[in-house]
């Protein structure tokens, strides 16, 4: 009789080997370029560091500092504004799009690229040639807003202004989001709309039954993006504002970001991303246990993530 | 539907490998050596030349890193490069090679603190000014130089006395003088005369300029769209088209030495107190906030950005008849300007007091940097007379060496004629030692405060400057004690 | 799926009345698509209004460009300037070294990120969820504090000024497209992974033959977006990139501003010129992968 040492096959341990195999490529970058250096930056926390001079453990005052910290609140108050003024409609504006795009008219291809130009040009000079934009007498918006007789603000060099003027901005990248509901609304089968015309369901109907619903994994995905991005906000306060006037445009990230350069402090910039971190992992979280109740995923596994 | 071929997985691999192969090629394909690209203007060196200067790896690299301060632009690039080059057939039998390595200012202390962090920092920051010193002088990271001075027993005669002392700290002398931008007030030639105002004095020590007259005189060139002047009734605060005066790019608690202040930052010598509850800062701010509130002769926070924001600066937008600034912009920007222009002097302050504010540019070593002889060689080089002169002309500045003062003085005459160069040499006189930019506790986060207090004052959101500057006071002895108690 | 049946009250249309007919369609159906089409071009204009402003003003001189009321025809057309700006910066270099690093990591991503994405979607492991979740808790990280870190290893490593470590991560797969690929991914129904099993194929066969002829449409989006990201990425490669000679074009476009002024036509003309390979493979590329094939139900 055989002795059976070996390592016995099963299915689910092959299966298993293969789910590991196809993803050991990004663990390994994972540990190399991501581990490593949360670990460091979350020891780097509970220290005192200006880059130059050698770490200092200090324990928990970098924590203990932020929560009496001025302009740590300012820049939490600035950031959840602008999530509030912007997050829901940039969602919102892209899936209307697509709907639109989607609806068999002719160009498509021309309306996508014309949606889509604004965010293929990104960077500094986006950001520079909206602070044109912006600029209270030559700039654009307030030319379009004289065309129907309203007298703008100064929006950048106003603090009550600054702050929606960047919602607005954000809300130029429509197009990004607008792809990729495109891509998936056209992954919709038209059996499915078909069939719901036959048992006589409207254009309302078709939409809240079988449009949301097929796409809701995509939904899931912008959403939780833009979750992740809207609190990282960082370019444009930088290039634009810096911050300003007056703390207006105060991002919690270009707060990291100068006390980690320029006021020498990394070690309370890295208390604040990891409290950052620990924020948008907890809404993240929150999101993905929602999305039981309202994604719906064609291709799911029994007993697999929802 | 799909096809079961036999190879197919093997396809695919295959495939993913070659792509993979090609790329990873692309990435790693061996590079020239770096040689600069930009023709210089005017290169004297024969091309035989070059072909003798050592290869970069067998001497020693020193690592020029540019972007502490000025010298970012692509022409100044150019000139830099030029001079590189010079220095280092100089130094070619030294085995000396330098290397200029240019980052965009707003993102130098995010790069340069990166490669410190790895342990392979630039060996010379150039130029650098006191204010980018400041920068990161508390984290020890830059060498000091009296060692080096006092060995090779360098001549330190030749300088503006002055500019010597701003480079000296209690950690010792970190740069030597390189280049000066005085500050002085520049005037639009032709408002004035379409006013009919008498142009304002050269002289720094006339008694009759006061800042009452500079207001009188901001009126009469302050105009509306109806051409009215800001002294007439009828005048429309609403609708500026020219203002009569700006100072919006100057360092606030250094302007407050023109009303007495004691300190050109702000803070006390022994850096524990904040001294902006002393009244010469919030009556200098008041003057501030009426010129542009009452008495409408200097532009608002948000008319600045609508009228300025595109020609760079509100003097060369033609739309300011006198402006307070440094020499920066007379490197490059001003050979092209439009309209006719001069140079005058600061008017004398309430308390008697003539100041303008310098700014001053040097060069500093990284304290870890890894041939400190040889980027000292580098430097001393870059100091000489002759070669510091065309640095500090690239930079927009006066060179800082006495023997240098003609060779500027001539540039000048030929860039600008018609421009009295020699305010702007006599400005040096009334600069301020110790500098508004030199270090203090937490110097960026303090930097924020005063500038968010600006912005309340030229936005008007508050027109009480006591009140304003109450709150910077308290606000930057905060981050004075938070300092200190760090130290403790 | 028919099981919304009863649910509505109103009729189909059963009695169709033979009206006149517009272009083909029926006059709500005409009217309906002509106000879509009016909503479209209403936004189209609000959204290119700031691109037309930036190609009007990389055509002007300095002097028009802030001119009020605003000029939108520059007077005179300064088409100079765009030799002008593609001289003034090393151009051709910049965007040479460009398409090394987007193309390079375009491949790295596809062939990681779908792999990677299709062991989430479409296996079942222990552990599997919670290395899900971790994967999306690297995005939350913001960067600035991993970035020293980050920059030691690479610098120990001597890749520091070269193009790998704008490469070589890509190849490892990164969470955003990962995460993008696998919603993707579990859109596509589990039976023809079942048949294409049963007919004897291997993962890496299903992977091949199954998921990545139907998923054309979210690969060509990954690689689009991982294009438009190479191609700006202006942070990375300031921190690694030391000599102008590596510099990639959103670094390079910085050669337009000095410390107290910027050549704003010149860089708008310069940035559009930079933008204009994106616009183009943008615009090809969807109609090979974006325009998607609507599965109209046959499925096996």
């Amino acid at each position: 009789m055989e002795r059976t040492q070996r390592f016995r096959m099963t299915p689910a341990r092959r299966e298993a080997l293969w789910a590991y195999g196809l993803i050991s490529p990004w663990i390994i970058g994972f540990l190399i370029f991501t581990v490593a250096p949360m670990v460091t930056s979350f020891a780097m926390a509970f220290m005192e560091y200006n880059v130059i001079q050698p770490a200092r453990w200090i324990g928990g005052a970098n924590y203990r500092n932020l929560t009496i910290d001025p302009l740590f609140w300012q820049s939490v108050k600035v950031t959840f504004t602008f999530a509030g003024m912007s997050l829901i409609p940039s969602l919102a504006a892209g899936l209307v799009l697509a709907m639109l795009l989607n609806a068999e008219i002719p160009g498509l291809s021309v309306w996508r690229t014309l949606y889509y130009l604004p965010s293929i040009i990104q960077g500094v000079p986006v950001a520079i040639l909206w602070g044109f934009v912006f600029n209270k007498r030559f700039g654009v918006l307030n030319w379009a807003l004289a065309l129907f007789g309203i007298k703008g603000p100064g929006w950048l060099a106003s603090p009550q202004w600054a702050l929606p003027a960047l919602a607005i901005m954000s809300l130029w990248g429509v197009g990004g989001g607008m792809i990729l509901y495109l891509a998936g609304l056209q992954g919709v089968p038209t059996t499915l709309y078909d069939a719901a015309k036959v048992d006589g369901a409207n254009g309302w109907h078709r939409f809240w039954k079988v449009t949301l619903p097929m796409i809701s994994p995509v939904i899931f995905y912008n959403l939780v993006m833009g979750t992740i991005g809207t609190f990282q906000y960082f370019t444009n306060a930088y290039v634009m504002t810096d911050g300003g006037p007056d703390y207006a445009t105060w991002f919690y990230n270009l707060y990291l970001y100068r006390n980690a350069f320029y006021y020498s402090k990394m070690g309370y910039a890295s208390a604040l991303a990891w409290v950052l971190f620990l924020f948008v992992l907890l809404l993240t979280l929150l999101i993905f246990k929602s999305s039981a109740a309202w994604v719906y995923y064609e291709g799911q596994l029994k007993g697999g993530r929802g | 539907m799909y096809r079961q071929a036999g190879l197919s997985r093997r396809h695919f691999i295959e495939l993913c490998a070659a792509g993979a192969g090609a790329a990873l090629l692309a990435a790693c394909a061996p590079k020239a050596t770096p040689a600069p690209k930009e023709a210089p203007a005017g290169e004297a060196a024969p091309a035989e030349k070059k072909a003798e200067a050592p290869k970069a790896a067998e001497g020693q690299k020193v690592l020029i890193f540019v972007g502490f301060g000025t010298g970012t632009s692509e022409s100044q690039i150019a000139e830099e490069t030029a001079l590189v080059e010079e220095c280092n057939e100089t130094l070619a039998d030294q085995g000396i090679t330098a290397e200029l390595m240019v980052t965009p200012h707003e993102e130098h202390l995010a790069k340069f603190s990166a490669m410190l962090a790895a342990g392979t920092p630039p060996d010379i920051v150039m130029p650098i000014g006191v204010g980018g010193v400041a920068e990161l002088y508390d984290t020890d990271a830059w060498l000091d130089l009296q060692p080096m001075i006092e060995r090779d027993q360098y001549d330190m005669s030749d300088f503006y006395g002055s500019t010597v002392t701003l480079h000296t700290y209690s950690k010792g002398t970190l740069g030597l003088p390189m280049a000066v931008y005085p500050s002085f007030m520049y005037y639009n030639k032709e408002l004035f005369e379409k006013a009919s105002v008498d142009e304002i004095p050269h002289a720094w020590d006339d008694g009759n300029w006061t800042f009452d007259k500079l207001v009188e005189v901001g009126r009469q060139l302050t105009l509306d769209s109806s051409g009215n002047s800001a002294d007439q009734t009828g005048f429309d605060p609403t609708d500026i088209v020219q203002w009569g005066y700006d100072e919006s790019w100057m360092d606030f608690a250094g302007l407050s030495r023109q009303f007495g202040a004691t300190s050109a930052t702000g803070i006390s010598d022994d850096y524990k107190t904040s001294l902006f509850d002393d009244p010469a800062y919030a009556s200098r701010a008041q003057w501030m906030s009426d010129a542009i509130w009452k008495h409408n002769f200097v532009a608002s926070a948000e008319m600045a950005q609508e009228a300025f924001s595109l020609a760079g600066d509100p003097f060369s937008s033609g739309m300011v008849a006198m402006w307070h600034c440094h020499t920066w912009m007379m490197g490059q920007t001003y050979a092209e300007l439009t309209f006719d222009w001069d140079l005058g002097a600061m008017p004398k302050g309430p308390t008697g007091v003539v100041s303008a504010q310098v700014d001053a540019d040097t060069f500093v070593m990284a304290a870890a940097g890894k041939q400190q002889d040889a980027a000292w060689e580098v430097a001393k080089w870059c100091c000489s007379p002759g070669i510091l002169e065309r640095f500090a002309l690239t930079w927009g500045s006066v060179p800082a060496r006495l023997s240098g003062k003609e060779i500027f003085l001539q540039t000048l005459k030929e860039k600008f004629p018609g421009v009295d160069e020699q305010v702007l040499l006599t400005a040096i006189d009334y600069g301020d030692v110790p500098n508004h930019e030199a270090w203090k506790p937490q110097p960026a986060k303090v930097g924020d405060a005063v500038g968010a207090a600006m912005d309340r004052v030229l936005l008007g959101k508050e027109r009480d400057c006591a009140v304003i500057m109450q709150e910077l006071d308290k606000t930057v002895q905060g981050y004075l004690d938070e300092y200190w108690a760090q130290k403790g | 799926m028919g099981s919304e049946a009863g649910l509505f009250a109103r009729q189909t249309e059963t009695a169709t009345i033979r009206s006149r007919r517009i272009f083909g369609l029926r006059p709500g159906e005409f009217l309906r698509k002509l106000l879509i089409e009016a909503l479209l071009v209403l936004g189209a204009v609000a959204v290119l209004l700031p691109l037309v402003w930036m190609l009007s003003t990389s055509l002007k001189t300095m002097g028009q460009v802030g001119v009020y009321p605003i000029q939108w025809m520059p007077d005179p057309v300064m088409w100079s300037n765009y030799p002008e700006a593609l001289s003034t910066i090393d151009f051709a270099l910049y965007t040479w070294n460009t398409v090394k690093v987007t193309f390079a990591g375009m491949a790295g991503v596809l062939i990681s990120c779908s792999l990677a994405a299709y062991g989430f979607s479409r296996f079942r492991a222990p552990g599997l969820n919670v290395m899900f979740l971790l994967l999306l808790s690297t995005i939350m990280l913001p960067s600035q504090v991993t970035l020293i870190p980050v920059y030691i290893m690479f610098s120990k490593l001597k890749w520091v000024d070269t193009l790998k470590p704008l490469i070589i991560p890509s190849f490892f797969g990164n969470p955003y497209d990962i995460f993008l690929l696998r919603q993707f991914f579990m859109t596509i129904p589990l039976e023809m992974d079942d048949a294409a099993r049963i007919d004897g194929c291997n993962p890496l066969q299903t992977f091949w033959h199954v998921i990545v002829p139907m998923a054309k449409p979210a690969l060509g989006t990954v690689a689009i977006f991982h294009f438009m990201y190479g191609w700006n990425d202006f942070f990375n490669p300031l921190i690694y990139l030391h000599h102008r000679e590596n510099w990639t074009l959103a670094l390079g476009l910085q050669g337009f501003r000095q410390v107290y002024s910027t050549d704003t036509n010149l860089l708008m003309a310069a940035s559009f010129v930079a933008a204009l390979p994106c616009i183009l493979l943008f615009f090809f590329a969807q109609r090979r992968f974006i325009q998607g094939v609507v599965i109209s139900g046959v499925k096996g």
